[in-house]
């Protein structure tokens, strides 16, 4: 084995922040829901992966945090490549943002936050729910910059709005300084106008912190407006890899519509 | 092309399904003539017959009934309940009459006496005087300490099952047990704590520890952390998972999680299922006190070997509207608890 503590890891500042190479996955039951899948993300780049229903996005997402193993190729996060021995560490450099916003329902506003940092944190911490005072201030500090305000801050998470809950669910992923934040189909669930807000937002913090994101849409006129870069999918193979410029009809043709192109 | 045949290979008919078919109806006849000789061998036929006849009895129709009759002398002994708590001072220790028990007095009381003449060896009738101190509350007070007591056996036996069950349902809640095997270990105590019968066990604890409440709430204890063992892992099982994969997702360990993203979520199920045994063990409390299991059982069970059904009366409405009272703020609590 490698050893990333020494100066590969120093050097990994100016590669990708995040890379796959040569990823596949076969589920248990003989499903490959992604063949040979190679492609880098740079720090601070906002990278969509634009796929139809079923073409393997949610798959993709899951192998970076160990959600879902890896059948073959390698990921790496900050040069750091993935597995099962340092998964506890890579974790901590990787947030996720998910489509059902995922939060805890019957904590407030700021102990969902900081629950952010429970990689961190001792577990005497978590029984208590009582985080040191600079983790206070920093949920304080997010809450705001998502666009909440202190009257939300120890409300019921399930009280909130959906567009409010994912800006909740925002917070919580920059609490830890990530280098890297998966957001799986992050407005799915939410009306257009919000939906604008929450990519907006998205792109922006990350942006403001360096950090990369690879958010997986289904639909290309967001993919289009919110993406520096965009990889399609198609039943799990990448069939396009660039900028939202060069986004063609033919591409969409082929991913949503499921009989190939005729050769 | 689709195959037009359906699902069990018959060509679909445009036709609804019949809802129930005939074998229902056969199972359903073989279960009511089982139930029905049940019935029969459990003698069930009597509660017909003699509710039958109380009621009967109760409109005129019939001059008595066997249950008019019981239920008639039984309330007839019953009432009127026993508050009051008279007793010769004679028989109280340490007795002193310029320090007597606050609301209290003492009363002169001509007591009659057979006693036999050892000259003419005739029972002659000798009355003298006694002096009696009457509290009247007395023996309401002494049901209502009982009754104190008994609560106070239920809630600590509550606790003490909330403890033992809080890691029996850790280890028996599969998502979060270390090993299968302590999860099948962990089921199984849970299955056999909630199949002991608490009247029962009290029994044989009762011989290990004495008379007494301690008896009565290890008999408790046992049952109550094999019910909650059970529903606190079936509902860990059964929680939201997407709130714990997002702290997975981010590094968190197990405890944090159970912690974090499980307890908040199940908890107002938890409160209620400790709501409904905490309710259960003050009545189980009654009833193993009948055993010697303290509180007021205990004083039920002497009182009524007595055949003292007045003061029985007493600790049957005590317990009764104990029961009712602390039903509402249960009620209460769980309304509060689940908004
Ligand atoms: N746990 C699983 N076991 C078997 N097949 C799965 C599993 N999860 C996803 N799949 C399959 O993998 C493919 C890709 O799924 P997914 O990554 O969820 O796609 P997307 O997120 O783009 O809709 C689908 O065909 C899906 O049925
Ligand atoms: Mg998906």
């Amino acid at each position: 084995m490698r050893d990333f503590n020494s100066c590969e890891d120093r050097l990994a500042i100016d590669g990708p922040a995040l890379s796959f190479t040569g990823v596949s996955k076969a589920f248990g039951d003989g499903h490959q829901a992604l063949a040979d899948v190679s492609f880098d993300v740079a720090p601070g780049e906002f990278c969509v992966v634009l796929g139809a229903s079923g073409s393997g996005k949610t798959t993709l997402l899951r192998m970076v945090n160990g959600l879902v193993d890896v059948s073959g190729g390698e990921i790496a996060v900050t040069g750091e490549r993935l597995s099962t021995a340092n998964m506890a560490r890579v974790r901590r450099k990787i947030a996720m943002i998910h489509q059902q916003f995922n939060l805890i329902e019957r904590l407030s506003v700021a102990q969902n936050v900081m629950a952010g940092t429970l990689a961190q944190q001792t577990v005497w911490r978590a029984m208590i729910k009582l985080y040191p005072r600079s983790v206070q201030n920093k949920a304080l500090e997010l809450i705001k910059r998502v666009g909440l305000g202190a009257d939300h801050v120890n409300r019921r998470a399930a009280r909130l709005s959906g567009g409010q809950q994912q800006r909740v669910a925002i917070a919580r992923a920059l609490m830890c300084d990530p280098a890297v934040i998966l957001a799986d189909e992050p407005v799915a669930s939410l009306d257009p106008k919000i939906a604008h807000d929450v990519l907006g937002l998205i792109r922006e913090a990350a942006r403001e912190r360096g950090a990369a994101v690879l958010c997986s849409l289904h639909q290309p006129d967001l993919a289009r407006q919110y993406g520096d870069r965009i990889v399609a999918l198609h039943q799990g193979v990448v069939v396009f890899n660039g900028p939202p410029s060069a986004l063609s009809g033919d591409v969409l043709h082929q991913i949503y519509h499921m009989s190939a192109p005729a050769a | 092309m689709k195959s037009v045949l359906g699902r069990r290979g018959v060509a679909p008919s445009w036709s609804v399904q019949r809802p129930f078919g005939w074998r229902t109806l056969i199972g359903l006849v073989i279960i009511l003539v089982i139930m029905g000789d049940s019935a029969h061998r459990l003698g069930l036929e009597r509660i017909f017959i003699q509710t039958g006849e109380a009621i009967a009895a109760s409109v005129g129709l019939q001059e008595r009934s066997q249950l008019g009759d019981a239920v008639g002398r039984i309330t007839g002994e019953m009432f009127p309940i026993t508050i009051e708590e008279r007793k010769p001072v004679t028989r109280i220790e340490n007795f002193d009459e310029a320090r007597l028990p606050p609301f209290s007095h003492l009363e002169s009381v001509d007591v009659q006496e057979q006693v036999l003449n050892s000259d003419t060896l005739q029972l002659e009738t000798v009355t003298h005087t006694q002096r009696v101190l009457v509290e009247p509350a007395g023996y309401l007070l002494y049901v209502l300490t009982k009754m104190v007591e008994t609560i106070e056996i239920a809630i600590w036996a509550t606790i003490f099952a909330i403890v033992m069950s809080l890691p029996l349902a850790y280890l028996s809640a599969r998502n979060y047990t270390p090993h299968f095997v302590i999860y099948g270990a962990a089921r199984g105590v849970v299955s056999f704590f909630r199949s002991m019968p608490e009247l029962i066990t009290a029994l044989f604890l009762v011989i290990a520890f004495g008379f007494g409440p301690v008896a009565g709430i290890l008999a408790l204890t046992l049952h109550g952390a094999g019910f909650l063992g059970k529903f606190y892992a079936d509902d860990i099982e059964a929680a939201d998972k997407r709130p714990q994969e997002a702290l997975q997702a981010i590094g968190a360990g197990q405890l944090s999680i159970l912690r974090l993203a499980v307890i908040p979520q199940v908890l107002p199920s938890f409160t209620a299922q400790t709501l409904y045994l905490l309710d259960r063990n003050i009545r189980m409390a009654a009833v193993v006190g009948l055993v010697g299991g303290g509180g007021i059982g205990q004083e039920l069970k002497g009182r009524y070997d007595l055949f003292e059904y007045d003061r029985v009366g007493t600790i049957l409405l005590v317990l009764f509207i104990t029961v009712v009272g602390l039903d509402q703020i249960a009620s209460r609590i769980r309304r509060h608890l689940l908004s």
